[in-house]
């Protein structure tokens, strides 16, 4: 496998939970809506109302990036273990005699 | 005659303007993180699916910047607010001509008359009307 390519699955997984920490820090901040009965124009009440949407999407798109980095992280520890087996496999079939020279 | 929408408490409206005014410094400073994250994965993750991650973790960090704007500038809204409640909370007192003029007086359900007029109304043209133009 490409070095450039070669996924580094503890960094990833750190990734993902930095990611899932910056979706619970904005949970923490809802509700951003003024209590009800609260004074203001209507055009004010409903630009909180648009706040407080783009941070509910805010939210999700973190834990969906939290999952996806985690995925990613998953499939790469698998990718190695295929990897490793293969080259094992490999090692087997060819034997001391036909491998030649170990290095 | 007193307005019909009571004013609004300045002090609830600092209340949410100094609310609005925290809620934008988060958002900025998670705004600031999720840009750096994105700088991270494209680093760790250097496949298609993780460009496509990156990307929308990018977009999302700027989203975050203008909306921790928003919501300064929604604080400031509110502290103009409190500052001057009659210009947007109450609908101005109708005193003087207005209140004679405001429209039509509806009866209400006492059974009393509400208006010293009676008989209808036949619409007039003015005195001055009667000099047409050619």
């Amino acid at each position: 496998m490409s070095s450039e390519l070669r996924l580094q699955p503890d960094r990833l997984r750190s990734h993902a939970v930095a990611a899932a920490s910056l979706s619970e820090e904005l949970r923490g901040l809802l509700p951003v809506m003024p209590p009800p009965g609260a004074p203001g124009r209507p055009a004010l009440a409903a630009e909180h109302e648009r706040l407080q949407a783009a941070v509910l999407v805010a939210i999700r798109e973190l834990a969906e990036l939290s999952a996806a980095v985690a995925g990613a992280a998953t499939a790469a520890v698998a990718a190695d273990g295929a990897v490793a087996r293969v080259l094992r496999h490999v090692e087997e079939g060819l034997g001391p005699s036909q491998g030649g020279e170990r290095v | 005659m007193t307005p019909l929408v009571p004013p609004p408490d300045p002090d609830a409206l600092h209340l949410i303007a100094r609310s609005c005014a925290g809620l934008g410094d988060a958002l900025a400073e998670v705004g600031r993180r999720v840009r750096g994250l994105s700088e991270q994965i494209a680093h760790d993750w250097p496949d298609g699916r993780g460009h496509e991650w990156v990307q929308r973790t990018a977009r999302l960090g700027h989203e975050l910047g203008r909306e921790a704007a928003a919501a300064v500038e929604l604080g400031e809204a509110y502290a103009r607010h409190a500052a001057d409640p009659p210009a947007w909370g109450a609908l101005p007192p109708m005193v003087g001509p207005a209140a004679r003029h405001a429209g039509v007086r509806l009866g209400g359900t006492e059974a009393q008359r509400v208006d010293e007029g009676r008989g209808m109304r036949i619409a007039q043209l003015p005195d001055d009307a009667s000099t047409e133009p050619n």
